[in-house]
């Protein structure tokens, strides 16, 4: 049973960590520094500090001291080179007065130098580096809890609380940042190895627990409770002496925990420094495992440490005394990060030595250490300015920093935080946030009350960011005819969340596979599945009343078995989305002939619509935002109108091209002649045994119908198209296909062609627009635009030679920027690229000159307001 | 015939597929007793779209076994103590409510399969099955 630290086998025990493995097989420098590369060693061994930092099976920082060792893992240090004992950047310490502190504010004015410097820095500094983008992927994943009663510990206190509480009939949950499980009691949950990183609006906790199963690296726990308790006890921070950091020099608790979770024993003669006087508790532990205690002395008598890479003395005020293990009874701070979060206030007990809780919101108790802070102040000294005192492990902060940065004028303790980086390292201000706020207490002759404490603020301890991803749950949505797109070569693109074919491959090229499925729809049939429309039905007798108000074109006057186009517009007269709506004929009762897939037969409730009803269709993006908006203004009105969204209950199909209609009566009874069904009217019928609602327009600007009918007959309708097709040379298109039709068409795609600043008049929509009824969206704003003067309009162009602008490219006339192209594609009908662009007010008209950029370089475009196919929208009507 | 919004999915998985009420269903995917057990021990999904309104948006699956709310509150933030609940499921607007046998959960049809995906991956740690209608019917019986 053994890891692999550095390529080398580490023999583990039962209860291992990480760090304790590598403790007991003679490691002493675990980390080297974040600036100066200085050597670090065990410090807290309960993963508060920075010292213990490695790279586990390939995820850096990783808490070595809290990681339980596990057979086979790959662990690895980081921020060294070649090695943690020999490390070359070390060096980094001789040039310390290059590098005081704010030394990139001073030296790197310039933003050139210090892109230079940048790359280098990062080399240098820094917290290792992420796993290689090739790396197997970790898997993270989320859960929710919803709790009676949540407890942040599982201390005494907090496992008392946990108890009386279930024992109340409470549903508690325990959360627990140690490796080891607690012996059981089945009467509240306990999350192990898992630990609280913030306190949220509504107490909300968010908790990472670390492999919840083998299946998994880490979760996040999104845990809401009634009532929390924070059980998070109190941590030891070190002291502040010269050379504080070498390895050797440990906190008692982390001592403590050596001997008695990993039975080690962490030197042969001690030095303790603390402010007991006698023989304390840890000297006795010390001398059980067969440490000698040379001597225990006071913080104030300590003047420095001694040794290169490990401890190997300390001077005092007493004397010099050689040992090889230095224990620090550091100062017992309460852990009230996240009492702070909840809202408590930290205040300054001078008795505890530290900053305690007080005020607690309502639903927040705090038990044990964390309320109550144990009067154990190592003391409250802190330490004069020197190079070598450090008092933040994480960013290598000197007292020497701290003192100059005061003197800089960052006195106020946010400031200094921001400019020192002391708190903001791996550990979050739990080393050093106290020494920090003691030392600019001091040089600012302030209290330490008034000196204040800075903001905690989750997330802390930090968080893996895949863990805050979670699982690769993207949703996905797909049309009911998905699958048979795949098996006819799909190739796909992403609309929002819906999977549509940009084109299916039947050509070598992209290019030929879609100038195939165009000619099919200009010369043949072709046959595009636009399923993700969005798709709502009205009901009710003031639905037409409902759309007058909110569409700016009418609607209360569309007659039964018609389609019109509907523009939506918002209070500033801005397009907002465009459409389709239709109202379904009725039959002699005033009664629909079917609504949309209505399955007369099968369903009356669905088909019991009245003259009444209306169906629109939005574009794919915007149905939500539809949707909500009709909402919006029947909110109160006191209207009879039912909006039932249909857009996943119903597939649709564009079937269009000379040949649609001999293919679409192959399959259903209904009349298609222009006589019995024309352009603009709508019908319901069947088609292939399927109750449909078919409209007749179009947007590719061919005979065409668009039929929409239940989505659990998406498959097969869908079949029956491409059977009845074939002889006529059906094909299946896609979006890139139809984006080329309708742009021959100078058909607008909202939002593609329009942007957030557009209204019907400068999109050339003015029809749209019925000022003669009465109020509406937008009404108001509409008619001063319809007097003003447009600023720019929407145009469309041909490129004088044989080039095609990038969607977005720029417009120039004169060499003055005057507008950008939205669409363009080379058109097979023009012969030429053809486009969409905005253009300035002067360079709108008929064949007015104006050059487009392309790779860089003006090319000439001539504008036109012509449609550039079948402008008389005959073939519509054939 | 009509098909739900996971047809291809299930005749991938080797689904033994039937007509019910103009519908394809799934009866089982390979043996209905052994498909009940592992629901009984564990957890399990089944697909039953076919027993919705006409012009329904939603498919329906139901999600039963001991296991159910550990796999089900991986995916929602949602509160399964209420009968009924109305939220995000694998990010995916949905209706939860409790059923006899565990939860029923209506997922707008065109997000189906990617929701049925999700609960299959939450589930693979309690070695989630998927249980066809004969398996339903032992375990309603």
């Amino acid at each position: 049973m053994d890891i692999r630290f550095n390529g080398k086998a580490i023999p583990i025990q039962e209860g291992d960590t990480v760090a304790s493995a590598l403790y007991r097989a003679g490691q002493r420098i675990f980390t080297r520094s974040f600036k100066y590369h200085r050597p670090r060693g065990l410090l807290c061994c309960s993963g508060h500090c920075p010292n213990c930092l490695m790279n586990v099976d390939g995820i850096p920082n990783v808490r070595t001291c809290i990681t339980p060792a596990r057979a086979g893992m790959a662990v690895k240090h980081q921020n060294a080179r070649p090695s943690l004992d020999f490390d070359y950047l070390a060096i980094a310490q001789q040039f310390d007065w290059m590098m005081p502190v704010g030394w990139y504010y001073k030296n790197f004015t310039n933003p050139r130098m210090w892109h230079l410097a940048e790359a280098q820095i990062r080399k240098v500094a820094g917290l290792g580096d992420p796993p290689p983008p090739d790396a197997p992927e970790a898997v993270y994943e989320h859960a929710h809890m919803q709790a009676g009663v949540a407890v942040i510990g599982a201390g005494p206190a907090g496992l008392n609380a946990a108890r009386e509480a279930a024992s109340q009939g409470e549903r508690v949950v325990v959360v627990d940042d140690q490796p080891r499980t607690t012996p059981g009691d089945s009467s509240y949950t306990l999350l192990s190895r898992s630990y609280c990183f913030g306190l949220y609006e509504g107490n909300l906790l968010g908790v990472l627990q670390s492999e919840p199963h083998s299946g998994a690296r880490e979760r996040l726990v999104h845990i809401r409770a009634k009532r929390i308790v924070v059980a998070t006890g109190a941590y030891e921070a070190p002291l502040t002496f010269k050379n504080n950091d070498l390895p050797g020099i440990m906190l008692s608790t982390a001592v403590w925990r050596l001997i008695h979770r990993h039975g080690i024993q962490p030197g042969t003669s001690a030095v303790i420094i603390s402010n007991e006087t006698g023989d304390s508790a840890i000297a006795a532990e010390l001398r059980n495992v067969g440490i000698a205690v040379v001597a225990t002395v006071p913080p104030s008598d300590v003047l420095e440490a001694t040794g290169s890479k490990h401890v190997t003395g300390l001077r005092t005020r007493r004397g010099a005394f050689a040992c090889d293990l230095v224990v620090m009874c550091g100062h017992r701070i309460p852990d009230a990060g996240l009492l702070s979060q909840a809202g408590a206030k930290l205040e300054w007990s001078a008795e505890a030595g530290a900053f305690v809780p007080t005020e607690l919101p309502p639903n927040i108790t705090a038990v044990g250490d964390v309320a109550h802070a144990l009067v154990r102040a190592a003391s409250t000294l802190v330490s004069m300015p020197n190079k070598r005192t450090f008092v933040c492990f994480c960013n290598d902060v000197t007292s020497q920093d701290i003192c100059d940065s005061v003197a800089e004028g960052f006195d106020h303790i946010e400031l200094l935080k921001r400019y020192t980086t002391t708190t903001m390292g791996p550990c979050q201000g739990r080393m050093c946030q106290l020494q920090a706020i003691g030392i600019c207490a001091r040089e600012t002759g302030r209290a330490i009350q008034e000196t204040g404490v800075t903001t905690s603020r989750p997330p802390n301890p930090g968080v893996t960011l895949g863990a805050l991803g979670g699982a690769r749950h993207h949703p996905i949505r797909r049309t009911p005819m998905h699958y048979q797109h795949e098996e006819l070569g799909a190739v796909w693109m992403d609309m929002g969340d819906w999977k549509r074919p940009r084109y299916y491959k039947s050509a070598q090229t992209e290019r030929e596979s879609i100038l195939r499925e165009y000619h099919a729809v200009r010369q043949a049939v072709g046959v595009i599945d636009v399923s993700t429309l969005g798709k709502l039905s009205l009901k009710g007798r003031d639905s037409g009343k409902l759309l007058d108000k909110v569409y700016t074109n009418r609607f209360s006057d569309l007659k039964p078995g018609r389609v019109r186009y509907a523009v939506l517009c918002d209070e500033a007269g801005i397009i907002l989305d465009d459409g389709t709506i239709s109202r379904p004929l009725a039959d002699a009762r005033g009664y629909n002939t079917g609504d949309p897939g209505g399955t007369r037969s099968v369903a009356p409730s669905v088909s019991a619509g009245t003259i009444d009803d209306f169906f629109i269709t939005t574009t794919t993006g915007n149905l939500d935002f539809v949707e909500q908006w009709l909402e919006w203004w029947l909110a109160g009105a006191g209207w009879d109108v039912q909006i039932n969204n249909l857009t996943s209950a119903l597939a649709a199909v564009n079937l269009a091209g000379p040949k649609a209609r001999e293919v679409l009566s192959a399959l259903t009874s209904c009349g298609l002649s222009n006589a019995e069904f024309p352009y603009m009217a709508c019908r319901n019928a069947e088609v292939a045994g399927v109750p449909a609602l078919l409209m007749r327009i179009g947007f590719v600007g061919e005979t065409g119908w668009e039929i929409h009918y239940p989505a659990e007959s998406g498959e097969h309708l869908w079949s029956a198209l491409m059977d009845a097709g074939r002889p006529f040379g059906i094909c299946p298109f896609g979006v890139e296909a139809q984006r080329l039709l309708r742009l021959e068409k100078r058909h607008v795609i909202v939002g593609v062609d329009t942007d957030a600043l557009t209204s019907p008049y400068e999109a050339g929509m003015a029809w749209v627009v019925k000022h003669d009824k009465a109020d509406f969206i937008g009404k108001f704003a509409l008619g001063k635009l319809e007097s003003a003067q447009a600023q720019q309009s929407l145009v469309g162009f041909t490129m004088n030679a044989n080039q095609i602008p990038e969607d977005g490219a720029a417009i120039l006339v004169n060499g003055a920027l005057a507008g950008r192209v939205t669409s363009a594609r080379y058109s097979p009908a023009v012969e030429k690229a053809i486009g969409l662009a905005w253009v300035t007010a002067g360079a709108a008209a008929e064949g007015a000159q104006i050059e487009i950029r392309v790779a860089g370089a003006p090319v000439r475009a001539t504008v036109t307001q012509r449609v550039f196919y079948d402008p008389d929208g005959a073939r519509l009507r054939m | 015939m009509k098909r739900s919004a996971l047809h291809r999915w299930h005749e991938k998985a080797g689904a033994t597929l039937a007509e019910e009420n103009g519908w394809y269903v799934p009866l089982r995917y390979s043996n209905a007793e052994q498909e009940a057990g592992a629901v009984r021990g564990s957890v399990g999904i089944c697909d039953l779209s076919h027993l919705h309104e006409p012009l329904s948006p939603y498919a329906r699956f139901l999600i039963a076994g001991p296991n159910t709310r550990a796999v089900l509150s991986k995916l929602t933030s949602l509160n399964l103590d209420l009968t009924k609940a109305y939220g995000s499921v694998a990010h995916v607007r949905s209706l939860v409510t409790r059923h006899e046998l565990g939860f029923l959960l209506m997922i707008p049809r065109d997000y189906a399969e990617s929701v049925w995906e999700s609960l299959l991956h939450a589930g693979e740690e309690f070695h989630i099955t998927v249980f066809g209608l004969e398996a339903s019917r032992r375990l309603e019986a």
